[in-house]
């Protein structure tokens, strides 16, 4: 297999675990989101899925039951986390193998880096286009150093397996 | 500064260099003692070629420590046979090789780029030991007709040893857990102090290959990679006491 085809095919596979993520308002629309499987309706889908996310958290908050951060369907896990202004929502295919604490990792620093950011998320959702692009740019800079530590894990994983 | 006019001396070999040479390579053979003994315990690749790798280095500082004892003791003139220079050069061959499993053992490990990367590192290394056999003799001119041949290898190990070094300080320095930070630096020491045996070399050839300070420098620089090899990759019982493991 060549050289180039190989890395990618690697960072297909790294990347499939995560299917989706989401930066959703207080109002429940989305702000941002980035699918990692490409499909046609994206749009429509991430609309629905932030709208399911959102009617969650509020029928939670009407019984007093608290913020859901984890919850699961027949194929997919959902890792969430609220602030005050938005919330986070991290998609993933079903793996009993799944690293909760690196998804969670990977949602805090999202949230920190856009808290330090960003004064105030309106409510509403609506971000001018540069506020988007600073949005997708901290979403893929904290994707690409979760790859990266995943990938830097596997060799700790196989030392400790061959050597220690 | 060469040292060879002012210390005790024959056929030009140093005394320190007939002791340090030997000391290295059973620091050397004493890792891939080690690194079989993992194989059997452990039976995975990575471990294999890694002990192999141990195995060829340990083969060539023995080589060249052969060639200084045989220089140092036998009385034949130096015109006639210099075992010295040709030693080196079985040793440079000897390196190229070990080189070759180590990089196996890097991709496993952390490239995982498969038969390409290894493939293009054998042909290198092949390439290399194939010049070195035919400069091979034992005459006193050996080494210096070869010299061309042993700086290519010098700067291609160089850079593939700083590959693994910076490879382990990356894992290192991602690692939280103190069992694999700790191995990973380690290793990664292991990587740095071998790159420095090339580059302390290098300077001792470049000021006249005359068992300068650099060269006994290099030899240390050899014995402190073989601990810390020890050390990163065997993780004997007592370094994990030791970080309360």
């Amino acid at each position: 297999m060549p050289f180039t085809s190989h890395l990618l095919t690697m960072k297909k596979k790294q990347s499939s675990m995560i299917q989706a993520i989401y930066i959703i308002s207080r109002n429940g629309v989305p702000i941002h989101f980035k699918e990692l499987l490409e499909e046609e309706d994206n749009v429509t889908k991430a609309t629905l899925f932030t709208g399911i996310i959102s009617a969650i958290q509020t029928v939670l908050r009407e019984i007093d039951a608290g913020d859901a951060n984890y919850f699961t369907t027949a194929t997919h896990e959902i890792f969430l986390e609220v602030t005050n202004d938005f919330a986070v929502a991290l998609v993933t295919e079903v793996d009993e193998d799944s690293d909760k604490q690196s998804m969670n990792t990977l949602m805090s620093e999202i949230i920190t880096e856009i808290t330090f950011q960003f004064e105030e998320i309106p409510e509403i959702g609506f971000l001018i286009q540069e506020d988007q692009s600073k949005i997708e740019g901290i979403v893929d800079r904290n994707l690409a150093k979760w790859e990266s530590r995943k990938e830097e894990g596997s060799a700790t994983k196989k030392l400790k397996d061959a050597l220690w | 500064m060469p040292y060879g006019d002012n210390m005790f001396e024959q056929n030009g070999i140093p005394v320190l260099a007939l002791i340090i040479e030997p000391l290295v390579a059973v620091g050397m053979l004493i890792l891939a003692v080690s690194g079989f003994m993992k194989y059997r315990e452990k039976k995975r690749q990575p471990t294999l070629f890694l002990t192999l790798s141990f195995v060829f280095y340990a083969l060539a500082i023995a080589s060249s420590g052969i060639g200084k004892w045989l220089q140092f003791f036998v009385n034949v003139p130096s015109e006639d046979i210099f075992f010295a220079d040709g030693t080196i050069l079985i040793a440079y061959c000897l390196t190229a090789i070990a080189t070759v499993f180590l990089m196996i053992f890097v991709d496993l490990v952390f490239l995982e780029v498969g038969p390409w990367f290894v493939a293009l590192v054998g042909i290198i290394n092949g390439i290399t030991v194939g010049m070195m056999i035919t400069k091979l003799n034992f005459s006193s001119e050996a080494y210096d007709e070869a010299l061309n041949i042993v700086i290519f290898h010098a700067l291609v190990t160089l850079a593939l040893v700083l590959l693994l070094a910076i490879l382990s300080f990356r894992e290192a320095q991602q690692n939280k857990e103190r069992l694999p930070k700790m191995g990973f630096t380690f290793i990664g020491l292991y990587g740095l102090f071998v790159s420095m045996v090339f580059v302390l070399f290098a300077v001792d050839i470049a000021l006249g290959g005359g068992y300068s300070a650099f060269y006994y420098l290099a030899w240390v620089s050899a014995g402190l990679g073989s601990l810390f090899g020890y050390v990163g990759y065997i993780m004997p019982d007592w370094f994990k006491k030791l970080l309360k493991i």
